[in-house]
């Protein structure tokens, strides 16, 4: 069978769990010990944890806080932020994180990747990659603690995370997270063709049928957090998740 | 009921001690020889390249115990993932031998079609193939699941062995027992409710098998 996942991002700011709009506005959504409690109970199939501040301010990963949050899921989680060093990523898997997902770094150099899947084994290791688009609407690689652009293509960037070990790649639109209008359908079509590893996407995600096209597109794995802590037309806080017929719908071409 | 936990080093082992608390099993972290005398069931985890696996096992100083207490049926052996690849006798990843406990091979994942991504990585279906103490909670034609992260999988020498399969590119022994030896490639300290049933039956099982 096929494995396709579903999986809800939890953005953490401090000890409070926000949802931005392009990667701005953060809001207030709840505590972050219990959305998790709630996600494992609705047998989410993996849940994303991503520190927002940890990078932008220079901090480490907060283990301790992560460690709590993390014994609330019995489910697998990817933590990302602030993720810089052999030592956060050890530190990170003994907790009991099933994957660390890292860019920052890898704009400083890719030996942070290399170094984790060696140790580690490539699937613990999830490369990050932010696309934005310039006021000409064209799509660019980009990070925003750095606030820089990269000039290569998205296939060349993805062939150097996976040749530097990478066990997945993590691919954001930025300039559509939170709009709730739809994944950009056609890099997803031209990256997960020739991509060998799995592909988890996200930003704009705003109806199940976002996640149906995203699979036949070739995602290995879909994230969203509006759609799964927003609900109606105002944007009422409330956590939700698919049940599993409607997951087997998404996941029946 | 104390199952220990073999602490090598190497993998999640607080994810493994959570759920069994939260099913309400004791454990222990063993890395110490001494730890391991009384335990009756000894869980081995294990992440990563099978490598550094078994490397980590051979200078932790506890394989020779752990290996004689399972020979001697002192003890009931689950191992996990890459501990489940390390009771084989070797692996297509690595060149250290494996532990040879059980009849199979670990092999690379592989597919012609190149129609699937590798590693093999989320919730797939896992099938009893026949009635085994460790399975017991796993109702025959239920939607029985499992997460699965791996790029390599058991190959059996022969099927009597199998109590689990799961498809993915082909056929696979997601899970094997022979005698008081026994190994899952997927994850039950990320499996919910499906995980919690395993160890539940793990704990369960008669310590003289």
């Amino acid at each position: 069978m096929m494995t396709r996942r579903i999986v809800p991002i939890l953005l953490l700011s401090d000890r409070k769990i926000v949802k931005t709009i392009k990667f701005k506005e953060p809001k207030y959504i709840g505590d972050p010990i219990n959305i998790v409690r709630i996600f494992n109970d609705k047998e989410v199939d993996e849940l994303m944890l991503i520190d927002i501040d940890a990078s932008i301010q220079k901090k480490s990963p907060q283990f301790d806080y992560i460690a709590e949050v993390v014994s609330e899921a019995f489910i697998p989680m990817t933590y990302g932020g602030g993720v810089t060093t052999l030592e956060d990523v050890r530190k990170l898997l003994t907790i009991g994180v099933e994957k660390i997902s890292i860019n920052t770094q890898t704009w400083v150099d890719l030996e942070l990747i290399a170094k984790a899947s060696k140790e580690f084994g490539a699937q613990s290791v999830v490369a990050g990659i932010d696309i934005n688009q310039n006021f000409f609407k064209q799509k660019q690689i980009y990070n925003k603690t750095l606030n820089q652009n990269l000039k290569n293509s998205l296939a060349e960037r993805v062939r150097q995370m996976v040749d530097a070990g990478a066990g997945e790649i993590f691919l954001q639109f930025a300039y559509l997270d939170g709009t709730m209008q739809g994944l950009n359908q056609e890099m997803i079509r031209e990256i997960c063709a020739e991509c060998p590893v799995p592909v988890v996407v996200s930003g704009g995600v705003g109806q199940s049928a976002d996640i149906k096209s995203a699979f036949q597109s070739g995602a290995s794995a879909v994230a969203a957090g509006s759609l799964f802590v927003y609900h109606g037309p105002h944007k009422a806080v409330l956590i939700n998740y698919p049940s599993r017929q409607e997951i087997k719908n998404l996941i029946s071409n | 009921m104390n199952i220990a936990i073999i602490n090598y080093g190497i993998g999640n082992l607080g994810s493994v001690v959570n759920m069994l608390k939260k099913v309400g099993l004791s454990s222990r972290l063993v890395s110490t020889v001494n730890d391991l005398d009384l335990a009756t069931k000894i869980i081995l985890p294990g992440v990563g390249a099978f490598d550094s696996c078994m490397n980590a096992l051979n200078k932790s100083g506890l394989r020779e115990k752990m290996v004689q207490k399972v020979q001697n049926k002192e003890a009931t052996l689950l191992g996990i993932c890459v501990g489940y690849q390390m009771l084989t006798t070797g692996s297509e990843e690595g060149r250290e031998p494996g532990l040879s406990l059980l009849p199979a091979k670990t092999v690379k994942f592989v597919d012609p079609a190149k129609k699937f991504k590798i590693p093999h990585m989320g919730w797939n279906e896992i099938v009893p193939v026949v009635k085994h103490p460790l399975t017991k909670f796993f109702e025959p034609g239920a939607d029985n699941r499992a997460y699965f992260v791996h790029s390599y999988c058991v190959q059996p020498y022969d099927q009597t062995n199998v109590i689990l399969t799961t498809n993915y590119i082909h056929d696979f022994a997601a899970a094997m027992a022979k005698d008081n030896v026994m190994g899952v490639q997927f994850h039950p300290e990320k499996s919910h409710r499906y995980g919690m049933n395993l160890f539940r039956a793990f704990a369960e099982m008669q310590s003289q098998s």
